[in-house]
């Protein structure tokens, strides 16, 4: 049974790349479906932009946003081919497994007896009856009308990752850890958080292959086993990898190649090849892109990067970056929603993005200079280069004031306090 | 003998809680009062007036005053062996009672000894009358007549490095110290007393705690042979409440921790108090502070010197020598400006009233459930009243990214925050 990808003609706002070009942790999506589909033992799938090229035979088709583990898309084609139906469609049950990266992904959300149901774009088709005229929602319409929605059940655990207390009530984020998902990439804060859950999966995965055939991979430095008494969480490293004796990493996949300087701290994170985190890097729940370098004392937290970007931030948090940018220390995504769910757009609207907590999202190239502040969820195109404004930062430094004045910044310029007009100085002054 | 502990009525900005509520390393200063207080046979009593005492001899205490447990003791000894009379409890100066002696309101005086006393609000009462009348009345009628007691103190020091605040100011003058005693009385009139009977607290705390469980520390010292190293030491002077879940790589040192309580990765809690079921995220940093039950440290914050309250949500760059309220919360970029160059660091105190404090180095103080947001700075010895939430100007932020603008080209903020390219002829 051949598989198809119907192009969706989705581009993801600020990167403008073909879907297929998506970032999932090391790979793109095309890669990344190609790879789950040969694991499942199926062929890559052919793209086709409708379904009159599918033809008459039983396919499975799937649109080519659609992200999906490998244990999601295996039970689905297992119970999809028991069925006797003419059409299935891929659905798991409405939870933290489809929730987190729920919020603007167009669901179709059914009730299924007790529970709710989100149906996903994979089917199995075995008899396809189309209307070329029928644009891509019609098309989906079509497949969903009269198709068996097989229900794939998710196990589930949460990792209970504490975020923030505001007025002392929590708003921790809770992350599935599960080898099931599935998600329709539309908008940047989907790649964002399914990359964040993509990390999770990975991390069970290797677990799982690593109990079914054997050690497969290198544990941490031998040193690092010895010092900490207890079990620790796993990490698996990949080749030539260089980690100082005073790093600490734990739950993290490493790829080829990476180096982490001193006292470096990385929990829950991916590190893809060539990743360099310099003197005490904090990387904690994110994904860091193949040939990315840090900077001393950089925080990201929730964070994905995509490859090859340069990160110098004090404390970045719940952002995406795209490739080959730049973010320098004092750059801030104002990303904490004081009275409810911050905002992202979407569609030419400004529309709720279901988080509390969501910084922004950097596009390609892009260079971030200090004092780069931006309300959260705004996303910021590609290549674009944000500076100082001209006077917020001190560009002529007078040689002849005299010792034991005050100096402030007036427009670029040293000037001495006291000869601010009208006069002003705090009260106790 | 009854202690009676005199209502004042005294409010403490920005928190307006009644002085009682004062917090004292997890408990409130009426609770530190009546503990110390039971602990050497006092049975405390509060009134609103002087009217409600009816006994010949007691104890009268104003309720803005702290005493340790060890200041109590030794008032009592020195009373059981001086003359029948109405006493008041005096402190000789040192460094334990000048540093902080700015705005309490303690009477100083010079003793027919020739030393420098400080007397403080805590009278034994026997054969005086009191008057009719608010606390300063009260006060100028016992002082009429009370014998000062001048309690004895051991007191030791802990110098730390400082920033040398003025040009050309020598080497000596670049330390500040720290008094280590567990023989404290204060009166709390302002947040700054908070915060300093707080910084107090590692002698006060660790001293009453030592007392109370011999065994453990006889144990810590002899673990700690052969006693060439004092991290050795310091590492093993750690108490921890039940359940308490510490990162293996987590570095804890002279510090006291409550139950349930997480410390993170690579997060580091020295010399510092940590309350029930607070967190400390990784890279967190805690030096000298005291965490109140609940607290939220987030990953990377640093707190030095500072007070949070039960609650709170830190998650600052470095947060120093400063108070936050309950359930407030600050985020990275907003920052105290904890160190004045020119001129003395007025504060508010009790009453309406402001008054400078003999220190370069002091940050703010936060009410309760404040929310603090944004890169703004705040000028030293501030008080953010309950309630308030800032964040930054509207135009200081990106708000409107056009998504028409040239790449690789210089772009800034404009007045209104909206993203436009940068002036050519800059």
């Amino acid at each position: 049974m051949k598989s198809y990808a119907v192009d969706t003609n989705t581009r993801i706002y600020p990167f403008n790349d073909p879907i297929g070009k998506s970032f999932i942790l090391d790979e793109s999506l095309a890669d990344y479906t190609g790879r789950i589909l040969k694991q499942a033992g199926r062929e890559p799938a052919e793209p086709v932009k409708n379904l009159l090229e599918i033809g008459s035979e039983p396919a499975i088709v799937f649109f080519d946003n659609l992200y999906i583990t490998r244990k999601t898309l295996e039970a689905f084609l297992n119970k999809a081919s028991e069925s006797k139906a003419q059409k299935a469609v891929l659905a798991l049950p409405d939870g933290p497994v489809t929730g987190f990266a729920g919020p603007l992904q167009d669901r179709v959300v059914e009730d299924a007896g007790s529970k709710k149901i989100v149906l996903f774009d994979l089917f199995m088709v075995k008899d396809t009856q189309v209307d070329p005229s029928r644009g891509l929602t019609e098309i989906r319409e079509d497949l969903l009308k009269g198709a068996e929605r097989i229900i794939v059940e998710p196990e589930v655990s949460l990792i209970k990752a504490p975020s923030l207390r505001l007025h002392g009530r929590p708003l921790d984020l809770d992350i599935p850890q599960s080898l099931f998902g599935a998600a329709h990439l539309r908008h940047w804060v989907h790649l964002l958080w399914i990359n964040r859950q993509a990390l999770e999966t990975r991390l069970l995965e290797m677990a799982e292959a690593e109990k079914e055939e054997g050690r497969l991979f290198l544990f941490g430095d031998k040193e690092y086993e010895r010092w900490s008494k207890k079990k620790k969480p796993p990490v698996y490293v990949g080749e030539n990898c260089n980690i100082h004796p005073s790093a600490l990493v734990e739950d993290a996949v490493l790829g080829d190649n990476v180096t982490i300087d001193i006292k470096g701290l990385v929990r829950h994170a991916f590190l893809g090849d060539n990743v360099g985190l310099t003197a005490f890097h904090m990387a904690l729940g994110s994904v860091v892109g193949n040939g990315c370098h840090t900077l001393a004392d950089t925080c990201l937290n929730q964070v994905v990067s995509m490859p090859h970007s340069t990160l110098s931030n004090a404390k970045l948090e719940y952002t995406l970056v795209g490739s080959e940018a730049f973010v320098t220390t004092g750059v801030l995504f104002y990303g904490v929603g004081l009275d409810g769910e911050l905002e992202v757009q979407d569609r030419g609207k400004w529309v709720k993005s279901g988080r509390r907590l969501l910084g922004g999202c950097v596009g390609h190239r892009c260079v971030l200079g200090t004092r780069a502040i931006f309300m959260g969820g705004r996303a910021v195109p590609n290549g674009y280069m944000v500076v100082l404004r001209p006077g917020d930062g001190i560009v002529k430094i007078p040689r002849d004031v005299p010792p034991g004045e005050l100096l402030y910044n007036k427009g670029g310029s040293l000037s001495m306090v006291k000869e601010i007009q009208p006069p002003w100085q705090p009260p106790e002054w | 003998m009854k202690a009676y502990i005199l209502k004042t009525k005294t409010s403490i900005p920005p928190f307006m809680d009644d002085v009682s509520e004062a917090y004292f390393v997890h408990e409130t200063l009426a609770q530190a009062q009546d503990r110390a207080l039971r602990k050497y046979g006092f049975e405390p009593v509060r009134i609103e007036k002087s009217t409600e005492i009816n006994d010949d001899d007691y104890l009268l205490i104003f309720d803005w005053v702290y005493f340790s447990e060890r200041a109590v003791r030794m008032f009592k000894r020195v009373l059981k062996r001086s003359d029948p009379g109405t006493k008041v409890l005096a402190l000789t100066k040192s460094l334990s009672t000048q540093q902080p002696s700015a705005l309490q309101g303690v009477v100083e005086e010079v003793s027919p000894d020739g030393e420098e006393i400080f007397l403080y609000d805590f009278y034994y009462v026997k054969g005086t009358k009191l008057v009719q009348g608010g606390p300063g009345e009260i006060r100028d009628a016992l002082l009429a007549d009370a014998e000062r007691l001048v309690v004895p103190k051991r007191e030791g020091r802990l110098r730390l490095r400082r920033p040398s605040v003025d040009a050309g100011q020598s080497q000596t003058q670049s330390f500040i110290e720290l008094p280590i005693t567990s023989t404290v009385v204060m009166h709390v009139k302002s947040w700054v007393h908070i915060l300093w009977l707080n910084s107090l607290a590692l002698g006060i705390h660790w001293m009453e705690t030592i007392r109370e469980h011999r065994g453990w520390m006889t144990g810590v010292v002899l673990r700690s042979f052969p006693w060439r190293s004092r991290y050795k030491f310091l590492k093993r002077m750690v108490r921890k409440g039940s359940n308490c879940k510490i990162h293996p790589s987590a570095y804890l040192e002279g510090c006291i921790l409550g139950d349930n309580v997480e410390v993170g990765a690579n997060a580091t809690v020295r010399f510092s108090f940590v309350g029930d079921n607070a967190v400390i995220s990784d890279g967190a940093g805690i030096t000298n502070s005291v965490i109140g039950q609940g607290a939220f440290i987030r990953e990377k914050s640093v707190v030095v010197g500072s007070v949070i309250y039960p609650e709170a949500t830190i998650d600052n760059l470095k947060l120093q020598v400063s108070m936050v309220g309950k359930r407030s919360f600050m985020t990275f970029w907003f920052n105290f400006i904890d160190a004045k160059f020119e001129g003395d660091i007025m504060v508010d105190v009790a009453g309406g009233e402001r008054g400078p404090v003999d220190t370069h180095f002091l940050g703010s103080c936060v009410g309760h459930d404040v929310v603090l947001m944004g890169k703004t700075l705040v000028h030293p010895g501030r008080a953010i009243p309950n309630g308030y939430k800032v964040v930054m100007r509207p135009d200081e932020a990106i708000s409107e990214i056009p998504r028409d603008l040239p790449e690789r080209t210089p772009l800034m903020r404009d007045e209104r925050g909206k993203l436009v390219v940068f002036p050519s002829s800059n």
